[in-house]
């Protein structure tokens, strides 16, 4: 069975995609977010596509955790991640269509966004659905240790 | 009395301990522990590796993280890292002389170590 992702566009079979140890990964990584955060982010890794080129997985892995590292606070993070892709949207319908290159953009957004934005996110959200930190303990887990990887790789020692 | 365990690597094991925790494996750390469980496999690596060198054990550190999370069936110990770490690249040998001696060298060579030798037990 042949699976075309409608961010990417990176095509292959089912299997293929289960060898892949990167692919593995990544599905992993979003099977563990709440959809609040994984829909914005997908439509972000899409984002960093050129137009000729299918993004790897090696590299939509190493985004993804890089933005989920960016700020514990899940909503957030989710409503960043859609004021990005929407504003980059319109640039691109507007002829703009160089790929992102890394996360200057979402950390301007996320520096510029009042706690409004974040509140009204929230209030979108079903009642059950509300998340007030991290989306799940492995995704918790995972932005907690990019947050220890960039320390040990900033000091010498830990 | 091991030393404290290097940024570089520190860096590798949480890396490595990200790439398990995704696996959601039996025995998974909770959330609120994993850079405890990290910077306790970094020590653990230490105390029984020593002489870490990021040129040449960065890679075989991520290859033998990636190796067990290819065959773990539940949380590992540290000490399961050791069974799937690859071996150092081999130092660089010595290139072979372009070309051997000829009969007239290697007759050479035994006249000099023959004099070498009565020189010696002279």
């Amino acid at each position: 069975m042949r699976l075309r992702c409608p961010v990417c566009h990176a095509e292959a079979a089912l299997e293929a995609w289960a060898e892949d140890d990167a692919a593995r990964e990544m599905m992993a990584l979003l099977s563990a977010l709440d959809a609040t955060l994984a829909r914005p982010l997908v439509a972000y890794l899409g984002l960093f596509r050129s137009g000729s080129r299918a993004l790897s997985w090696e590299r939509a892995l190493r985004i993804a955790r890089e933005v989920l590292a960016l700020d514990a606070n899940a909503l957030r993070l989710a409503a960043a991640l859609s004021q990005t892709v929407e504003q980059l949207r319109v640039k691109r319908d507007a002829g703009d269509v160089r790929p992102l290159t890394g996360h200057n953009y979402i950390k301007r957004v996320l520096e510029g966004m009042p706690s409004g934005a974040v509140a009204a996110v929230e209030r979108a959200q079903d009642a059950p659905r509300r998340i007030e930190r991290a989306p799940s303990a492995t995704v918790d887990g995972v932005m907690r240790l990019e947050a220890l990887k960039r320390r040990a790789r900033g000091v010498g020692e830990v | 009395m091991s030393e404290a365990a290097p940024g570089w690597l520190v860096a590798e094991v949480a890396e490595g301990i990200q790439r398990l925790l995704v696996l959601r494996l039996d025995g998974c750390p909770p959330a609120d522990a994993v850079e405890a469980v990290a910077l306790a496999w970094a020590d653990a690596l230490m105390v029984r590796g020593g002489a870490w060198r990021e040129d040449l054990d960065s890679p075989r550190l991520r290859e033998a993280f990636r190796r067990l999370a290819a065959h773990a069936t539940r949380w590992p110990a540290p000490a399961e890292i050791w069974q799937h770490l690859p071996a150092r690249p081999a130092p660089p040998r010595l290139q072979a002389p372009p070309t051997p001696p000829s009969d007239e060298e290697r007759a050479k060579i035994r006249a000099l170590l023959q004099q070498a030798r009565q020189h010696l037990v002279r």
